[in-house]
């Protein structure tokens, strides 16, 4: 009897024992995630500050936990199988996610295809992996498999606008696809400005407009409804349907002011319904009206500055220089917290004025930018703007003078905001500069130095890809290049970049020996 | 009985423990019962080991709930399990723990040696753990009055906040003043449950000041650690989760010590009021 009690007993212990060892891996995938987690947070304060190699064995801690993590412990398709493939496919993304950034291709790419391969029951990594999939096809051009690897996040995942991650994204996927379509026929048939009606893109865009004409049927009350039909007004916009996407806007707006619970800006609508018109017709008249009524209509949108500002660029477009000076003043007078727009807006000023032989006011304006809005990119831009005058008027005292003068602002620029990330695109403009004072040898140290700060980064890769070419053409220089490009490689093993650099600096120093 | 006069009684009750501290088989009872709190809070903490996790999950699923069984939210519900867990172990393994070492107190304070050292517990561990039921119950009672504030209120007003702690506490302090004694009375007189109950009342009320003293004492200063284990979301969002299970770890020890210290001195009170009560 004794014994039977006990054979039933551990029985029962050994079939629990199945589902209760699930649950501990499990639990020691979240625990061993969770901090993998933290430290990759804690890394991405100042990525640029952390060594690749730092990152390569975060990536590692990410691959041997997605090794070690039995995903077999529970049966397929219950809850706690589900858990553990998540955890296991979320530590894959982040690895490769992390190899993406030190620009290593075969890593990111390895852990993306296991996530494809084995993980298909987590449709919200399988969707995260594609997006990128989508945006590395979108970086090399191969418009139409990124529009395919986009096309499979709809498969998987449903919309829901404004919610963080892939499910936000996916309202503006079908879009996106039509878009890329479009792109695809136009790069096949460069100068055919039929491309853009080509049967295969006219596919796509009714596809897009069947998907969300389906989305506002299925919650017509829904914000989903209503970004749907924002999109819907793009998709009428981008095959000329102009009265159908004015149509949209107008209706959206209406919604949205008629919904005060609505989180969406009706100023934006009617900004967007500007924009629709301006590509509707030549003629600006209609364009501005709409322009004008943002900020009249809708004065605390943040659509009403950029309203303004695109008022002034159209007007200068036109050549109303009164006008678009009017929309600027109106700019900075009431607008004058939206400190980025305003910089753009000075910066179109000073160009402007120059346009219409206003020197002084524009040089007042140029040198007036960089004490206003330190560091934004229209300041780093005046100084080069003063320069591109001189050069027009063929003043060569005055453009050593403005390059030198340039050359000084931005070295005080550097000791004044030494962090990191502002220090890099000042540095970007310094070497500019040096180059155009042909103080070849600087540049070029300075194009490298740039380099050296962003160790295990791709925008390393492209500077110094940038300092060979410079090297190569500017300074006449084979060997330097070849050693670049050679120094290159050796830092982006794994980045195609990595590998072409290599074989450029081979045939380079072949060349060069002859 | 005055206020200093009192403390003087209390104090005089912990200096008479205090040489007792130097003898390791004193130790003994307060050993074991720390022993069996590590050992509950590590099948707790360490539910997901392979070779604890047959007696680890139903456990913690019990206590917990199936949300505890995540990283980090088991830390953040460990005091809670914990805490239960305990209140088990205090009516089961404490009150015989603290039995024997009464018993070993009494000797030493000078009881008269009876008839072996095991004889006056063994035979009376029903008692004894019926004895130990109600203050645990007082104790999930006055947790559950706790949680009827509403958490709103608890979140927006430090004076609630700390206006709940405070009277939590003194209740506490009551509870474990009133009953401080029934042990002792099934222990060294061989009363029922209910009688050593009724007993420990009645001596309480007549040396109620010492003996709050000497229970607030070990109360007040482990009450750091408990309000720590209040505030674990601070561990999890800002330090290391695992810090958590350290501080449990630290209440254990700290129990031990104070375990020791107050058994001992409510051992030396009751010799001391029992004589008076004759």
């Amino acid at each position: 009897m004794k014994a039977r009690l006990f054979v039933c007993l551990s029985v029962a212990l050994c079939a629990a024992c199945g589902n209760e060892q699930g649950v501990g891996s499990r639990y020691r995938a979240e625990r061993a995630l969770w901090h993998l987690n933290r430290e990759y947070r804690r890394l991405s304060i100042k990525p640029e500050l952390v060594e690749s190699e730092t990152w390569r064995n975060l990536a590692q801690g990410y691959e041997t936990l997605a090794q070690g993590t039995d995903t077999s412990a529970s049966s397929a398709g219950d809850p706690l199988a589900q858990d553990i493939h998540t955890l296991v496919a979320r530590a894959l993304v982040n690895a490769a996610q992390i190899h993406a950034g030190i620009g290593d291709s075969t890593a990111m790419r390895a852990n993306y295809g296991r996530v494809i391969a084995e993980f298909q029951d987590v449709p919200l990594l399988v969707g995260e992996v594609k997006l990128a999939q989508g945006r590395m096809h979108e970086y090399a051009k191969l418009w139409v498999e990124a529009a395919k690897a986009y096309e499979t996040i709809l498969e998987h995942i449903e919309p829901q606008p404004g919610e963080p991650g892939v499910p936000g994204l996916v309202i503006e996927i079908p879009l996106r696809v039509a878009r890329l379509h479009r792109q695809a026929s136009m790069d096949a048939a460069p100068g055919d400005t039929s491309a853009v009606r080509s049967a295969p893109v006219q596919a796509a865009y009714e596809q897009a407009e069947e998907r969300y004409r389906r989305w506002i049927t299925a919650k017509p009350e829904s914000r989903l409804a209503l970004e749907s039909r924002l999109r819907l007004a793009d998709v009428a916009a981008d095959c000329g349907r102009w009265q159908v996407a004015m149509g949209e806007l107008r209706q959206i707006e209406a919604q949205i002011a008629a919904d005060r619970s609505s989180t969406l800006d009706p100023g934006n609508v009617r900004l967007s319904m500007a924009m629709v018109q301006s590509r509707a017709s030549a003629a600006p008249g209609p364009t501005r009206d709409l322009l004008l009524s943002v900020p009249r209509d809708y004065p605390k949108s943040p659509a009403a500055a950029q309203a303004l500002l695109t008022l002034a660029t159209l007007d200068a477009r036109q050549g109303a220089v009164d006008e678009a000076l009017d929309a600027l003043d109106r700019l900075r007078d009431e607008y004058a917290g939206a400190t980025s727009l305003n910089a753009n807006g000075m910066l179109l000023r000073g160009r402007l004025l120059e346009r219409e032989g206003r020197w002084p006011e524009a040089l007042d304006v140029f040198r007036s930018l960089p004490v206003r809005h330190p560091l934004s990119d229209p300041a780093l831009l005046a100084p080069l703007e003063v320069v591109a005058h001189y050069k027009r008027v063929e003043d060569a005292t005055e453009t050593a003078a403005a390059l030198e003068r340039a050359e000084r602002e931005y070295r005080e620029l550097l000791t004044r905001y030494p962090s990191h990330q502002t220090t890099l695109p000042i540095r970007t403009k310094l070497a500019q500069v040096l180059a155009m004072q042909h103080r070849n040898e600087e540049a070029l140290v300075e194009l490298m130095g740039i380099a050296d700060a962003l160790p295990g980064n791709p925008q390393g890769a492209s500077i110094m890809l940038q300092a060979a070419k410079f090297a190569y053409n500017d300074m006449g220089d084979r060997k330097r290049a070849a050693e670049i490009l050679g120094n290159l490689a050796q830092r982006y093993p794994n980045m195609e970049v990595g590998r072409w650099a290599a074989a450029e600096a081979v045939r380079l120093r072949e060349v060069s020996s002859e | 009985m005055n206020l200093f006069l009192s403390l003087g009684v209390a104090v005089r009750a912990y200096r008479s423990v205090l040489p007792l501290m130097l003898r390791p088989s004193y130790w003994l009872p307060f050993l074991v019962l720390a022993a069996v709190q590590f050992g509950a809070l590590g099948l707790l903490v360490g539910f997901h080991h392979p070779l604890l996790a047959p007696l680890g999950v139903p456990l913690v699923r019990l206590l917990g709930g199936e949300k505890a069984m995540h990283y980090p939210a088991l830390l953040l519900y460990l005091p809670g399990m914990y805490s239960r867990l305990v209140l088990v172990l205090a009516v089961l393994v404490a009150s015989v723990a603290v039995a024997f070492a009464t018993l070993y107190f009494a000797r030493a304070l000078g009881l008269e040696a009876g008839s072996g050292r095991g004889a006056r517990v063994h035979g009376r561990v029903p008692s004894l753990v019926l004895v130990s039921v109600p203050p645990a119950l007082a104790i999930v009672g006055l947790s559950m009055l706790a949680g009827l504030v509403p958490p709103q209120l608890f979140l927006d007003s430090s004076m609630v906040r700390w206006s709940v702690r405070g009277v939590l506490l003194i209740a506490v302090i009551l509870v474990q003043s009133f009953v401080s004694y029934s042990t002792a009375w099934v222990v060294l007189q061989g009363h029922s449950a209910l009688a050593a109950l009724r007993d420990s009342i009645r001596v309480t009320a007549r040396t109620f000041l010492p003996t709050v003293l000497v229970v607030s004492f070990p109360v007040l200063a482990l009450y750091p650690i408990s309000y720590l284990t209040q505030r674990v979301d601070l561990f999890i969002g800002k330090l290391e989760p695992e810090l958590v299970s350290a501080l449990l770890a630290g209440r254990i020890v700290g129990e031990l010590f104070f375990g020791f210290l107050i058994v001992g001195a409510i051992t030396r009170l009751f010799l001391w009021r029992t004589e008076t009560v004759r």
